[in-house]
């Protein structure tokens, strides 16, 4: 095998953005490592990206046209709207439509619940709110003495700022409707899948700025998978894709930092703190996948009466009566957050499902894998898309 | 969402912080921060928080790719409309000096 | 297993050299494999000869020399197929025909005169290696929901006939392909005779079709199935034993959708779940209760649900229990493999009626329930309910037995001088013939209230009769007159039939005694929810002093009205005010108790005249029913959804710590003795007021009632001599109950029915065995009165 270029961390703070010449040898070394472990395209090295920002930067520079053809690169449940599931948004839609203001980020609006999605109730005269920070919502609070629920969605990243603004002691109108997730539970999840097959995964810079690389410490020596913490610039993430398939090669299962300028290992306690003194893991469902144990954050009990689930009876049986429509039994957004299919695997992507009437979450959210292949001109992938996969695949 | 946009500080006051994102001010909390941040600093703001205080060796490299990015059209592109995103999660206040 | 000891014949040898033996092994060794490890050990050991099925068991001819004979009789004794048992052999000595190996011969018929048992083995859930195979790319039968073999399967489902063959199942027809005939006739191959035996290009296949008999997804029926399960739909699965109806189990909407249309208010959902380890996110499962989901009957297994577990709260209102399943066919864990997510998998009926077991039947009666239909066309032969078992003590409680066990017997310590049949009870019914030593239990009939579950009951009976070749003129039933058994049973009865009506509770300790070999007299705690007591009043707290043929009441619960009858069990806050009342003398505190704030004031009038008065209020001496009522006081629950629901409730609730009865008397200057809980039910008023917690309450009623249960099973012993003690009757399904009282009653013989329910699904055999037993007596009366 010839030579590889290493990835020191003195290079590493040498990468230049879009440097032609060290794009060109980062790629030619990820052909030629991954060559030498020796896979056929129809059964490729799989690795698995969990973060909606490294797709966007994978479509948008096109470098899956660069991946080598025995190369999988796999988004998992990366996108925090598209990974929320039917229960969390109906209790948000039931809450609306109680009469109580809820504020969200934008792009939870058009996801789809159980009957109606958030921007459906708004139409319907409920009164949801957009914002852009937490902070802003508290605002809003404090401009009024009505209600004020945050439907607080997104990872672990996200809930640190939810947890501090909670610890801010905002005003007493104002509660959190929890529905933040925790990323590393839903990696153990997915490591045992055995349609995935997932053999490294590359984690998001910035949230590992938040936990600190040692987080997966225990993960790799568990699963004995390599985990590379890579940060967004295409050529952040060739030679993080590259050093994954070196571990990979070598059969080494060990955590490598490639993103040292933001992420270090023990991470920001200070973040760390204010999120676990004001969450706590809990199980429950991700959108596609039927329980991620300690995947949700919930609020802790002495936060009770900051908690939406608590402050209110959320009522949401009444948006039962409703039987699955015939397209949704098609969407497999599911199988696509668990990193089993790919959009264009999708009878209804690009056709019935676009992001002007989305059918799934996938399409709804600036990070779920279905928009961001149909914004960057759909299938940027230049080989054949894989079998759907079934028993023993 | 998981792209965390820097800034620089333009001014402080207790958990607060103005930064200037290219041109535009904007409010950004400090409370999780895990570094003391002073005027000058650049900060990664994510939902109109700081995440981090960026090491002054690291700015250049940091700003790259927002640059960049910020070249595209908004109304085109996701990264930068993301990025545009998390510069208006701070709110819009008066700025002295 | 139980080994008749050998009989050894005194014929002696006609070759000196070489011995030939004709061997009859009884048992359930037909069907499991046993044939095909004969032929092994015959080659292994080098014996001659030949194998068949004979109606009987199996019937093996045998030559060797004698001392290798006699080593190969001592290893049939103890036969390696997991689920082959050897109930005896017999031989005798026969001419020497060599032969050159052993060989299996296709069944014969039926010699004339031998009379047959039945010997087709329970359905088997799927063997490790098919589990593998049909995980394997590379295997013919990847991906084939109906492959089995001589380990595993189904059996008893599909059986038409005796013996046990494959023209007499269902799959008869079904032509074997060449490969597939090639495993059948090998003997030293895995599926040697497995009379299910099928593959891809020969066998039965699957197809997923909607309410109006629509094809979806030819080519991938499983795959689309998952898919639209995933989607929060409803799917009915056709099954071993019958129709499942499936749905997502995490998901509340699909969850609470599948409850209104199957109308099920309350009562928990099954959850199959694809392995131990996905049961461990429903469960907190200990290590018994992992291993009796792993058995080769896999029960429903009742564990403790797990907080902020992977189900929907819909799954088990308000419920603590949870009762998990693991995959027994193919086609579920093909299932499992598309989809990872833990499944309800509910009886495909309608509430209160009987399980659907074929296409057109459950196309018919679930239209209106499932959105789509997993086929195929292996047809059922007999509908047979999942088992539902639960660990209590020392070892595993059938509450349900029913696939998995039936129509394996219980064995009887002494024959049965005619053959007889238990029509069982009301509830949860089921059927039993006894014939020879043995007590044949039918599979889980339900509750006989409706007419097409009734109509089931007439046609597993015949079925049953049918196997066996009897047909009992001997009809057991209960005291009640107006169960359907008691119909039926009359029917039934018509010239020469002879009719004996058992006693409920004495019928449920009577079970007790043949299950556990017994001839009594005993001490029978017989504690359920009620049973007619044949005086005009309901039992179920009663101590019996018994035998099989009769028993005599010695002590009983204090009575409660049952204020509307029915309506007090549906409405348990009637029992609660009657109980109160008569606590309170006629001054109940209901202004404090949060159970009755909520009531209209004209239904507590209505309900406080009828106790005065007498009226529509029944006496009840159910423990269950005292259950219910401290349930709907402790969790302030007017209503009750289904039977036991507050028991299960209360049970799940209390908390463990040291025993801490509250006071009650047992009132011995009553004939019977009566168990005064008016101490206990006031201490409990006021545990309330201080705002004990409901776990406190919950634990001190239950330590209440194994301090009373203690007491009046010591006072008897006193009085009338130690003996066994039995457990029985449903309310001994309750783990802190039973564990309980056997621990208060160290250096008693304490025995729980175990193998046999002791609820309801074991009367039956109770009243098979009472009635024997009273059919003797009384036949050896008559023939001494009539002088012999």
């Amino acid at each position: 095998m010839s030579a590889r270029l290493p990835l020191v961390p003195a290079e590493a703070e040498q990468l230049r953005f879009r440097d032609p010449e060290r794009a060109r040898a980062l790629a030619a070394g990820l052909e030629r490592v991954t060559r030498a472990i020796g896979r056929s395209p129809g059964s490729p090295v799989s690795v698995m990206h969990v973060c909606g920002s490294h797709e966007q930067a994978i479509a948008k520079f096109g470098l899956r046209a660069v991946f080598p053809r025995e190369l999988d690169v796999i988004m998992g449940p990366g996108c925090p709207v598209c990974i929320t599931d039917l229960p969390e948004v109906d209790e948000a839609v039931a809450l609306a439509r109680q009469g109580v203001r809820i504020a969200t980020y934008g792009d939870m609006l058009r996801v789809p619940g159980t009957m109606q999605s958030l921007a459906d109730a708004q139409a319907e005269g409920a009164r949801i709110e957009v914002v852009y920070s937490v902070a802003q919502a508290v605002d809003r609070a404090r401009a009024s003495s009505e209600e004020l629920v945050f439907f607080a969605t997104g990872f672990e990243t996200t809930a640190v700022a939810t947890a501090a603004a909670l610890v801010a002691d905002p005003p007493p109108n104002f509660s959190v409707l929890s529905a933040h997730k925790y990323i590393p539970p839903v990696m153990e999840i997915v490591a045992e899948m055995p349609q995935t097959r997932i053999e490294g995964f590359l984690a998001a810079g910035h949230a590992a700025t938040i936990t600190g690389w040692g987080i997966f410490e225990e993960f790799v020596e568990r699963h004995r998978l390599p985990v590379v913490v890579a940060g967004f610039e295409p050529l952040d993430i060739l030679a993080g894709l590259l050093k994954l398939v070196e571990l990979i090669h070598d059969e080494r299962a060990e955590v490598v930092n490639a993103f040292p300028r933001c992420v270090t290992k023990e991470g920001n306690l200070r973040a760390q703190e204010l999120l676990w003194r004001v969450f706590r893991p809990t199980g429950g469902r991700w959108r596609g996948i039927a329980h991620v144990p300690n995947g949700n954050l919930r609020l802790r009990e002495e936060w009770a009466e900051r908690d939406a689930r608590q402050r209110f009876a959320i009522q949401v049986e009444e948006l039962w009566n409703y039987a699955p429509p015939a397209l949704s039994q098609e969407c497999i957004c599911g199988d696509i957050m668990a990193g089993i299919a790919a959009p264009a695997d999708c009878r209804l992507f690009g056709r019935e499902c676009v992001p002007d009437s989305p059918v799934g979450a996938c399409m709804v959210s600036s990070e779920g894998t279905c928009k961001i292949w149909h914004q960057y001109g759909g299938h940027p992938d230049l080989r054949v898309s894989p079998e759907p996969k079934g028993v023993g695949a | 969402m998981c792209l965390g946009v820097p800034g620089r500080v333009v001014h402080v006051d207790g958990a607060l912080a103005t930064v200037d994102f290219w041109g535009v001010r904007r409010q950004v909390r400090l409370d999780t921060v895990d570094q003391p941040v002073v005027p000058g600093d650049y900060v990664l703001n994510h939902v109109g928080f700081a995440i981090r205080r960026i090491p002054p060796e690291d700015i250049v490299e940091t700003l790259a790719l927002y640059e960049q990015l910020l070249q595209e059209s908004a109304a085109e592109d996701m990264m930068r409309a993301d990025v545009e995103a998390e510069i208006a999660a701070g709110d819009v206040p008066p700025v002295p000096g | 297993m139980r080994v008749a000891p050998v009989v050894r014949s005194e014929a002696r040898s006609i070759s000196p050299l070489l011995a030939g033996r004709r061997i009859v092994v009884r048992g359930t060794v037909q069907g499991v494999g046993f044939r095909p490890w004969v032929a092994r050990l015959a080659r292994a050991e080098g014996v001659a000869g030949e194998a068949r099925n004979a109606g009987d068991g199996v019937v093996i001819e045998a030559f060797a020399e004698p001392r290798i004979l006699d080593g190969f009789l001592d290893r049939l004794a103890h036969p390696e197929p997991p689920a082959a048992r050897v109930r005896a052999i017999d031989w005798e000595e026969i001419p020497v025909r060599l032969e050159g190996s052993f060989k299996i011969a296709i069944t014969e018929s039926l010699a004339a005169g031998i009379s047959p048992r039945v010997s087709i083995p329970p359905d088997l859930a799927t063997c490790p290696r098919c589990v593998e195979e049909i995980a394997d790319p590379g295997n013919r039968r990847f991906g084939y929901p109906f492959t089995n073999c001589t380990d595993c399967g189904p059996r008893f489902t599909i059986a038409l006939d005796l013996p046990y063959d494959r023209r007499t199942t269902t799959m008869a027809p079904f032509e074997m392909c060449p490969d597939c005939r090639r495993e059948y006739e090998n003997p030293l191959d895995r599926r040697f005779h497995a009379e299910p035996n099928a593959c891809p290009r020969c066998g039965p296949r699957l197809k997923l079709i909607d309410a109006e008999g629509r094809e979806k997804s030819p080519e991938q029926p499983l795959h689309a199935a998952a898919r639209a399960l995933e989607a929060g739909m409803i799917v009915a699965i056709h099954g071993i034993g019958g129709f499942h109806l499936a749905c997502d189990a995490t998901s509340s909407v699909a969850v609470a959708r599948l409850r209104q249309r199957k109308r099920r208010e309350e009562k928990p959902f099954a959850v199959m779940v694809r392995d131990l380890e996905r049961a461990r996110w429903v469960a907190d499962l200990t290590l018994e209760e992992e291993e009796l989901l792993l058995t080769v009957e896999r029960p429903i297994v009742i564990a403790r649900r797990a907080k902020e577990g992977a189900l929907a709260p819909e799954v088990a209102p308000e419920n603590p229990w949870v009762g998990l399943l693991l995959p027994y066919s193919p086609l579920h864990h093909l299932l499992f493999a598309e989809l990872d997510r833990p499944l309800v998998m509910t009886s495909g009926n309608l509430s209160g009626e009987p399980l659907a077991c074929a296409e057109e039947e459950a196309l018919d009666r679930l239209r209106d329930i499932a959105d789509l239909f997993l086929v195929h066309d292996r047809a059922i032969a007999t509908r047979c309910d999942d088992s539902v078992a639960r660990f209590i003590g020392d070892g595993p409680v059938l509450l349900r037995r029913s696939r998995g066990h039936v129509p394996r017997a219980i064995r009887l310590a002494r024959p049965v001088a005619t053959p007889v049949l238990g029509c069982g009870g009301e509830l949860k019914n089921t059927f039993c013939i006894a014939f020879g030593d043995e007590a044949f239990l039918g599979p889980h009939i339900g509750d006989l209230e409706s007419l097409a579950t009734s109509e089931v009951y007439a046609e597993a009976v015949d079925r049953l009769e049918r196997f066996l070749g009897v047909s009992p003129e001997l009809t057991a039933h209960d005291l009640h007159p107006d169960y359907f058994t008691s119909h039926y049973a009359r029917e039934r009865g018509g010239p020469g039939g002879r009719l004996i009506a058992v006693q409920h509770h004495h019928a449920h300790v009577a079970s007790a005694l043949a299950e556990h070999g017994i001839d009594g007299p005993v001490l029978g705690l017989a504690w359920d929810g009620t049973g007619d007591g044949g005086d005009g009043t309901a039992w179920g707290g009663e101590l019996l002093l018994a035998s099989a043929a009769a028993s005599e009441r010695l002590a009983t619960m204090r009575p409660l009205s049952l204020a509307g009858g029915e309506a007090a069990i549906h409405e348990p806050w009637r029992l609660a005010f009657a109980a109160l009342d008569d606590a309170f003398d006629g001054a109940p505190p209901l202004a404090d108790l949060q159970l009755f704030a909520n009531l209209e004031a004209r239904a507590l009038v209505t309900v406080r005249r009828m106790i005065a008065a007498g009226v529509r209020s029944p006496r009840a001496h159910g423990v269950g029913r005292l259950f219910d009522a401290v349930g709907a006081l402790l969790f302030a629950a007017p209503r009750a959804r289904f039977e036991g629901q507050l028991a299960m409730r209360l049970e799940g609730t209390a908390v463990t710590g040291a025993p801490r009865p509250y006071p009650f008397e047992l009132d011995r200057a009553a004939r019977p003795w009566q168990i005064d809980w008016r101490p206990a039910l006031r201490a409990i008023v006021a545990d309330l007021a201080l705002g004990v917690a409901a776990g406190t309450i919950a634990a001190r009623f239950h330590d209440t009632l194994v301090a009373a249960g203690a007491a009046v099973v010591r006072a008897a012993t006193a009085e009338r001599g130690a003996m066994p003690v039995v457990l029985t009757g449903g309310c001994f399904q309750n783990a802190l109950l039973a564990n309980g009282l056997t621990a208060a009653l160290a250096g008693h013989d304490v025995r729980m029915q175990r193998r046999v329910p002791p609820g309801d699904g074991g009367l039956a055999l109770g009243q098979a065995w009472a009635a024997s037993a009273i059919h003797r007596r009384t036949s050896a009366a008559a023939m001494a009165a009539g002088g012999a």
